[in-house]
């Protein structure tokens, strides 16, 4: 199953595009999330929004992380799963980078029982 | 002869016409005549001029829905770029499911009043808390005033806008939503779209400052919501405050008005019924006392009046010491 995601990170001020990059799977955009930002809470953020919203845009630190995700799915199902994992604490989400990790991997694994029927 | 009509001697329908116009004259000596003042538009027999644009000219021509807001707002045709993104907010914000306005909606249509009343009813409900537009407008314009009176940039102001807020307790406008506690899946889009577009200025800007020393503050990120992302961008597209609050709640409106139309045409009137599988709105089991009532508990209504045990006089209010007929006197 593929599921893209396509990324870009651009200058808040500027409209700078400074990088563009498609993944298949929310395992590898969580990977690139991770390498490229230090903030836990805003990688597990994004991760997690990217499973569920078609658009996501989130900034740090003067850039944009603007995404389109075909995932799109059920956030009851997905934020069972993130709370079960310890993504989300509650509602608040993790400072351990590895849960968005474990989550993502969750996630593609179980694409079909997260959809919303 | 005896004034009808307080101290006129006769009844305006009693004089010619050349005596009422010679009336008129005499008093409007000074003062114009009323006669509505807009330099938003006119009408004529024949045709609707908006700013000085025959309105079905404007259509004809391909113009829109938001062109005209910016016509009748700001008295201009707005830039494709402007145009977009009005179209692209108002297009976001119109439907947020069950929130106070949409429930208001149906509440009131479910007592089946004329439909207008209960979208109405939906748009009152925008204030303090739901859809504050206005609030928020003020504090931006408060705080970018004093920007520019003290020499400070967006940044050091919206620190001390933060710092202001946090040590007086007191929220901060356009930042949280309830529900949308990751984010409010509109607002950073929208932020976004305004730079995209070309037409984010100082409002907008001023916005990620807050965003961004609310959490340094906090230590934590504390997210837009669709008030502070759009009523930064319609004050950046150049809409009074007060214009801006009025073109967001009247998009809400619509969603209001499609609530309230599904209320009457798919539910059952008053929310009632007991026929109905699921216990409803204002079913009784829903108001049961056990789990919906903490006040008194059931008691008896005291007697309001007292009879006079000496002369009979009823409808004695139980207050009184003794009868006010015969002296008696009351317990």
């Amino acid at each position: 199953m593929v599921k893209p995601i396509t990324v870009k990170r651009i200058g808040m001020y500027d409209n700078k595009i400074k990088e563009n990059h498609k993944f298949n799977s929310l395992t590898e955009f969580y990977q690139w999330l991770s390498k490229s930002f230090e903030d836990p809470v805003f990688v597990n953020r994004v991760t997690y929004l990217a499973a569920l919203r078609w658009k996501v845009v989130d900034f740090i630190d003067d850039e944009w992380i603007d995404a389109i995700s075909e995932y799109r799915l059920f956030e009851p199902k997905v934020m069972a799963l993130a709370q079960k994992i310890g993504l989300l604490e509650g509602l608040e989400f993790s400072k351990d980078k590895a849960k968005g990790l474990e989550f993502a991997k969750k996630v593609d694994e179980q694409y079909q029982n997260l959809t919303f029927s | 002869m005896k004034s009808k009509n307080g101290g006129c001697k006769k009844l305006s329908s009693e004089r010619s016409f050349e005596e009422r116009r010679k009336i008129f004259e005499e008093i409007f000596k000074d003062r114009e005549p009323f006669h509505w003042r807009t330099n938003i538009s006119y009408k004529t027999v024949s045709k609707i001029v908006a700013k000085g644009y025959d309105t079905t000219e404007l259509v004809e021509k391909g113009y829109g829905f938001m062109d005209v807001l910016f016509l009748i707002f700001q008295g201009r045709l707005p830039k494709p770029n402007e145009a977009k993104m009005l179209d692209y907010l108002l297009g976001g914000f119109c439907e947020h499911a069950i929130s106070p306005s949409a429930a208001s909606a149906r509440i009131v249509a479910s007592g089946r009043p004329l439909i207008n009343a209960a979208f109405a009813a939906g748009i009152m409900t925008f204030g303090m808390a739901h859809g504050p537009g206005w609030s928020h407008a003020e504090i931006m314009t408060e705080y970018l005033n004093r920007a520019e009176k003290e020499g400070k940039t967006l940044k050091e102001m919206a620190e001390i806008l933060v710092k202001e807020h946090l040590e007086a307790k007191k929220l901060i406008m356009g930042i949280h939503q309830p529900q949308h506690v990751h984010g409010d899946p509109r607002a950073y889009a929208v932020i976004r779209k305004a730079f995209e577009l070309g037409v984010a200025g100082k409002y907008v800007q001023f916005q990620l400052e807050i965003i961004k020393a609310l959490e340094k503050a906090k230590g934590k990120r504390m997210h837009p919501n669709m008030v502070g992302a759009g009523d930064s961008v319609l004050l950046d597209l150049g809409f009074s405050p007060l214009a801006a609050w009025c073109i967001g709640v009247l998009a809400r409106g619509f969603s209001c008005a499609a609530h309230a139309v599904e209320e009457m045409e798919r539910e059952r009137a008053w929310r009632g019924s007991f026929k109905t599988k699921m216990a409803d709105l204002m079913s009784l089991e829903v108001q049961d006392p056990r789990i919906s009532y903490d006040g008194p508990p059931d008691r008896p209504v005291p007697e309001k009046y007292v009879k006079c045990p000496n002369c009979g006089a009823s409808e004695l209010l139980s207050e009184f010491k003794a009868c006010p007929y015969c002296g008696q006197k009351l317990k």
